[in-house]
């Protein structure tokens, strides 16, 4: 019955919707995630959330089966994150500049027949009218959330690319959380060498001080804490234990997915300095919610509503070690 | 203000005359206290290891107070204000020494979910369950943290690493720009 309940899933999916083209919402996403790899291009866009926007600046390059990518805030201090396949590093003026870890598994998150399908049992997709973006044509894709336990997510796709040109996450009652907008978007034919040596340089000396904060510590016994409660859908995504080098104590994570919304738990294991009230913030979509239990600091952080993430911290339990 | 001064008062490499005098300088400069709060969040990503968890702690709670005196404990809270202010933009009032007032606690969304959509089943079922499970004690008396930005960075920049599908989290890294 469940394998009958998703092949009428992934046929709803796949089924052509509108009468405009053949196209399904499964063709457009799957095509999105490659053309967001493969393709090389350029462009600016903005970036809103909270009543407030930021003018950025994206060149992405792919060449022999790599990534590479930069990011530069154009407005304000200057920000810039340069991705070199899986190396990530940041600059913020003239004060931070550092790494963050490797991606071992990067881009797992790509959309796929088996991903779509188990996104089809928690969100229904609406293909809508072809709408103009950045002077290009786009194609409208929504994805709803079937229960009100996470965010809307609305897409506007390059037709003839299939890039994204606008993405918006939106509450259940319609208030858009986050958008990011093309203005300007250049399809490359021809990568310069020049820019993909300045991309590649500028993270290999970056890269220098590697950012511990995310490695993961063999050390560390299995983590003695249960999620009793996730939205339906959620799978473990990545799991990671950190020991935190000044005051002791180690920082576990839990990084859950429904293949398109992320939550993650963490685990502090000390309590020193710390609030024992609960405390919370917000920017844009993502929501954080902060308590103590017992001698730690559990925090659940999400691009979901602020009651599934409170609710998801309300289910954290630690588990009795059997020593 | 250069932003050698306000990095020397992020890492508290600063003598108590510097720090009254950044401190000062934060509550009449709002670059100055976008640079300030900015610098908190990045610095808990991008410094070299993990000891950065702990360390925005001492300066969220106003310095230490054991050695200093009553003048700088009242300059430590005020320095408090300061940073919810420019990170969170609720708090409205100047700091007193004491407990945190009641009225400054900001209840939290309801978990009844607001929808003009008809609710499933499911989704019914669902939030009488979170009603009835989650504990009282979470509800309304949160408090809005700015200390939480470590975590909202990490956060993004661990969904970046596997790449879901949505808002590019290195747009919210880049596009950072404190209340």
């Amino acid at each position: 019955m469940r394998t009958l309940m998703l092949v009428l899933a992934v046929s709803a999916l796949t089924a052509p919707m509108g009468d405009a083209a053949q196209e399904t919402a499964s063709d457009l996403l799957m095509g999105m995630s490659h053309a967001s790899r493969q393709l090389n291009y350029e462009g600016v866009f903005v970036y809103r959330r909270d009543g407030l926007s930021d003018t950025i600046r994206l060149e992405h390059i792919f060449k022999a089966e790599k990534e590479k990518e930069r990011l530069v805030s154009m407005s304000g201090p200057e920000r810039e994150l340069i991705r070199d396949d899986g190396l990530v590093a940041f600059r913020d003026g003239a004060l931070a500049e550092g790494k963050f870890a490797p991606a071992p598994q990067a881009f797992k998150g790509e959309f796929t027949a088996a991903t779509l399908s188990t996104l089809s049992q928690n969100y229904d997709f609406t293909l809508g009218d072809i709408e103009r973006v950045a002077g290009r044509v786009a194609r409208f894709l929504s994805m709803t959330p079937k229960y009100a336990d996470r965010y809307a997510h609305r897409l506007w796709l390059d037709v003839e690319t299939r890039l994204p040109l606008k993405s918006e996450i939106a509450s259940v009652d319609g208030d858009i959380l986050e958008q990011v907008e093309f203005a300007q978007l250049n399809i490359l034919e021809e990568v310069e060498e020049d820019m993909i040596a300045a991309l590649t340089s500028a993270v290999s000396v970056r890269n220098e001080n590697a950012d511990a904060m995310l490695e993961t510590d063999n050390q560390v016994s299995e983590p003695a804490w249960n999620v009793a409660w996730l939205p339906p859908g959620f799978e473990m995504a990545e799991q990671k234990s950190t020991r935190i080098a000044r005051g002791g104590g180690h920082l576990t994570s839990f990084m859950y997915s429904d293949g398109l919304a992320m939550v993650s738990v963490y685990v502090k294991s000390s309590l020193e300095h710390a609030d024992t009230e609960p405390s919370y913030a917000v920017r844009g979509a993502v929501n954080v919610y902060s308590r103590a239990i017992d001698e730690n600091e559990v925090t659940v952080v999400g691009d979901l509503p602020m009651a599934t993430v409170q609710r998801i911290s309300a289910a954290i339990r630690q588990v009795p070690r059997q020593d | 203000m250069s932003k050698a001064e306000i990095s020397a008062l992020v890492d508290e490499e600063v003598t108590d005359i510097e720090r009254r005098h950044v401190i000062d300088t934060l509550c009449t400069d709002g670059a100055a206290r976008r640079a300030w709060g900015r610098y908190h969040m990045i610095g808990a990503v991008v410094r070299e290891n993990a000891e950065n968890v702990t360390r925005v702690r001492p300066v969220a709670i106003g310095f230490s107070k054991q050695k200093h005196g009553r003048a700088f404990r009242t300059l430590s809270l005020a320095s408090v204000a300061v940073f919810c202010v420019l990170s969170i933009g609720v708090w409205q009032t100047t700091q007193q020494e004491g407990a945190v007032a009641d009225k400054r606690a900001v209840p939290l969304p309801s978990l009844a979910v607001r929808s003009e959509q008809p609710l499933t089943l499911e989704t019914r079922a669902m939030l009488r369950d979170t009603e009835s499970e989650v504990d009282p004690r979470l509800r309304g008396t949160a408090r809005p943290d700015p200390r939480l930005n470590e975590y909202l960075v990490n956060f993004n920049q661990q969904r970046s690493r596997l790449s879901a599908p949505g808002v590019n989290p290195y747009v919210r890294i880049v596009g950072f720009e404190p209340e």
